[in-house]
């Protein structure tokens, strides 16, 4: 028998069989299953690793997760369900006058370093967030407008003092992380030390950061001992490692995977819109814009192409935000008046007939390509010249800034997070010195400077709702589509409330073993 | 030997320069890191203060002078992003990604050459044709497709190996399936055309009718002189995974320099992506030099030349 012949004989024995068994045997468990989380160990799973977690990045979506309430505390703790603030570093506060507010801090807290927590601290805290050779989101984010010092009273009483009133000052202090004054001032930490009920433990770059329990921890000891946060870029992945216990929980899973008993949808307090260029004809004719708004079938869009959880807005916060005008509804879908609109435009000049170009930025969120289509053959079939682009961010920003490129009439999808509780974070962009400003409207323009500078409570809520009514019904550059919802997907070993909590923020004090 | 090697070190040290320069603008013009950094709605002024604290407001000149003399101290900056050395992040990537090429092409290297002697010995037989619709059918299926897809089964219906992840061999079973496939595939095309071509030589035929044994023949004989196509063939796909793999790496989370240099890209890490391509040339370099001895080593006419 010839070689070649052997071997094709050994290939008919063996070929198909040996495979099968193979299979067979990895099959009956002789290969090693994953590991799991072992007992008061949870792990969750993000979409991505962050690139650094120095406190004062906790904004970042990948940081907050991670370092928010659970290793980094801030003085008091903004909650969602109602925009209220709740003690946390701070038992007290008031307001002395327009520029000054006193807190009276905690007794009996120590950071992870022994540091004890004081006056002093908060200070500290207070000046490396205002160094300006460091980048700190936290200051981009909340205090881009003005500046504030800290002063020590007493050991346990800080005064601060603002460069300018700022009625909201108690909600933007909630975003201010409290650090050990033995962080390093001039450079970012890799290991951030914080007063909060979890420690950093490990992190492994790329692989995974690992938080422990806090012994020493001021309040309650929380029930989950280590927490292991690791990173997967794939939804379906992070979807399979919950499902196979691998992970306890994810913040994201793709909606069509969304299927199970243990995914969970919930407000991520991001508001999707399309922004109108009214700088530019035809959009900058108030009747145009209320064709487009009016163009649009936005019940069409709800478990088509945005989950069927998705909230229809008119404005750009969501409902739980303090501002959010409860008496309006949403702009119907309604082509006559669409026609009728266009056409008295038309008889009074206007280039109703300019093309518009829909524009975008790849994959936004999900489906949001999709939308943009879906957007652009409604305004078609309402009659407008409408096309679509894609564009880099660079490029969208050119047309969303000022001063604008080209003149072309653009309507852009744009997203807004305002998880800050007060309608005042997302609607000064409307000021008319805001270099994102759509259109300048003295009379919108008043309004919003009123709100703004009215104390907390009913009143201001009451002026924040009349500037939400005015945009809706007679500025309408915004062409509010809804409120977002996102899938969690949670293991059946925990439980988790997902509900009014940001994504940027996971308290693994409140996970409980079932 | 020697000179060789000297010489082949000069031409690419040319090179090298050239391509950190060209990396260098090239990084750059991809835009400003600002605006992928802060918050979508941040004002110009935190715009502008970012990039000075970054030194992104320097003259090109002179930002292109600090990194190009840092090279000779070895110094490739550092990451905008995690405010350390950036050579350090790569080299710290680095053993993952080389760990799983080294796997990779090892099994695909073994596997092709079996498969194609397997097929070349009775050409256009019923195994022959099994093992080249197989072989096309492997180097030609997308990476990310096959890595969910044996995900689902493997993982989650039959619960064999982890999903994804670092750790034990178990975890190393799945990206390294699915990175072997092309290569195998290309690769056992490779052995076999070359196989075929070599069973046909007349020194084939003269060790036969010697009476050398068919094992021999085939092994010995034949292999030899098939393996230069091998060998390039294989020393392509291995210097295509020096640079790891982006989807395999992202996938399965591994923490190797694919997935590096695509996050460094997308968020303008301007750092380290310079440091991941000195540090990738510089191995495509070694690996490009290894390749030519091996091609030495087996064959006397260049070892002569």
């Amino acid at each position: 028998m010839s070689f070649a012949e052997r071997i094709s004989q050994m290939g008919d024995r063996l070929g198909t069989p040996v495979l099968a068994a193979a299979i067979i045997a990895v099959s009956m468990g002789v290969a090693p299953v994953a590991a799991q989380p072992a007992e008061g160990e949870i792990v969750i799973v993000q979409s991505s690793e962050p690139p650094n977690i120095d406190p004062g990045n906790f904004d970042y979506s990948q940081t907050g997760p991670i370092l928010r309430q659970n290793v980094i505390e801030t003085l008091t703790l903004l909650d969602l369900s109602d925009s209220s603030l709740q003690p946390r570093l701070a038992t007290a506060w008031e307001q002395v006058d327009d520029t000054t507010y006193r807190y009276t801090l905690r007794e009996g807290v120590t950071f992870h370093d022994g540091a004890p927590f004081n006056a002093d601290a908060v200070v500290y805290s207070v000046e490396r967030l205002f160094n300006t050779d460091l980048e700190q989101i936290a200051r981009n984010k909340y205090w881009d407008h003005m500046t504030f010092t800290a002063e020590a009273i007493d050991e346990f009483t800080v005064e601060f003092s603002l460069s300018q009133a700022e009625p909201v000052f108690d909600t933007r202090l909630s975003q201010v992380p409290i650090v050990s004054p033995n962080t390093p001032f001039d450079a970012l930490t890799r290991a951030p030390v914080g007063t909060g009920p979890y420690t950093l433990a490990e992190w492994q770059a790329g692989v995974q950061i690992v938080l422990e329990r806090n012994p020493d921890y001021w309040g309650d000891q929380p029930e989950v001992e280590r927490a292991t946060f690791v990173f997967r870029g794939e939804g379906s992945v992070r979807a399979s490692m919950v499902e196979v216990g691998e992970a306890d929980f994810t913040f994201s899973v793709p909606e069509e995977l969304a299927t199970t008993g243990m995914d969970v949808a919930y407000q991520n307090f991001e508001t999707i819109y399309f922004i109108l260029g009214a700088w530019e004809a035809p959009l900058d004719d108030l009747r145009v814009r209320m064709a487009v708004n009016l163009a649009i079938d936005r019940e069409a869009l709800l478990g088509t192409i945005l989950p069927a959880e998705t909230v229809l807005g008119t404005a750009i916060i969501g409902p739980s935000i303090s501002g959010s005008n409860p008496d309006l509804v949403p702009h119907p879908y309604d082509p006559d008046r669409v026609t009728e609109l266009l056409e008295e435009a038309r008889a009074d000049g206007v280039d109703v007939d300019r093309e518009i170009t829909v524009m975008y930025i790849n994959d936004r969120f999900p489906g949001s390509n999709e939308l943009v289509e879906a957007m652009a053959l409604m305004l078609q079939a309402a009659g407008f010249n409408a096309r679509m682009e894609l564009v880099e961010s660079g490029v969208y920003r050119e047309y969303r800034d000022e001063p604008r490129g080209e003149d072309r009439a653009v309507i852009l999808l744009s997203r807004h997070d305002n998880d800050k509780g007060d309608a005042g974070f997302s609607l000064t962009r409307h000021l008319c010195d805001s270099n994102r400003n759509p259109i300048c409207l003295p009379e919108l323009d008043e309004m919003i400077q009123t709100a703004l500078a009215t104390p907390q409570g009913p009143e201001r809520e009451a002026a924040w709702q009349e500037v939400v009514r005015f945009m809706h019904e007679d500025v309408q550059v915004d062409a509010v589509i809804g409120h977002q919802v996102a899938f969690a997907r949670i293991g059946p070993r925990i439980s988790y409330d997902v509900s009014g909590k940001n994504p940027s923020t996971f308290l693994i004090e409140e996970v409980t073993f079932n | 030997m020697g000179n060789f090697v000297l010489a082949r070190m000069a031409q690419s040290l040319i090179s090298l320069i050239g391509l950190v320069v060209l990396v260098f603008f090239l990084v750059r013009l991809t835009g400003s890191p600002a605006d992928l950094y802060l918050p979508d709605d941040a004002s110009e002024a935190a715009r502008q203060e970012y990039i000075r604290i970054h030194g992104l407001d320097r003259p090109m000149i002179v930002q292109f002078w600090e990194f190009f003399s840092g090279l000779f101290r070895l110094d490739l900056g550092e990451s905008l992003r995690q405010a350390r050395p950036a050579a350090q992040i790569v080299l710290e990537a680095y053993p993952t990604s080389l760990k799983l090429a080294g796997l990779t092409m090892l099994i695909s290297v073994i596997g092709a050459v079996l498969l194609g002697v397997w097929a070349a010995v009775r050409p256009t037989g019923l195994l022959d044709r099994v093992i080249s619709i197989l072989s096309l059918a492997s180097a030609s299926a997308p990476n990310f497709w096959v890595a969910l897809t044996l995900i689902s089964v493997f993982a989650v219906w039959l619960r064999v190996v982890p999903t994804s992840g670092i750790g034990g061999w178990e975890y190393w079973i799945l990206p390294i399936t699915v990175l072997t496939l092309r290569p195998l595939g290309l690769l056992a095309q490779v052995v076999r055309e070359a196989m075929i071509r070599a069973l046909t030589a007349p020194y084939v035929r003269t060790a036969k009718s010697k009476g050398v044994p068919f094992r021999s023949v085939l092994f010995v004989h034949a292999l030899r002189n098939a393996s230069l196509p091998i060998l390039t063939m294989a020393g392509n796909q291995a210097v295509g995974f020096i640079n790891g793999s982006v989807v395999i790496e992202s996938i399965f989370g591994f923490p190797g320099v694919g997935k590096l240099m695509i996050d460094a890209i997308q968020q303008r890490d301007f750092a380290v992506v310079q440091a991941g391509v000195v540090i990738t040339a510089v191995v495509i370099f070694l690996m490009n030099i290894l390749i030519d001895v091996a091609y030495a080593l087996l064959d006397p006419r260049i070892r002569h030349k």
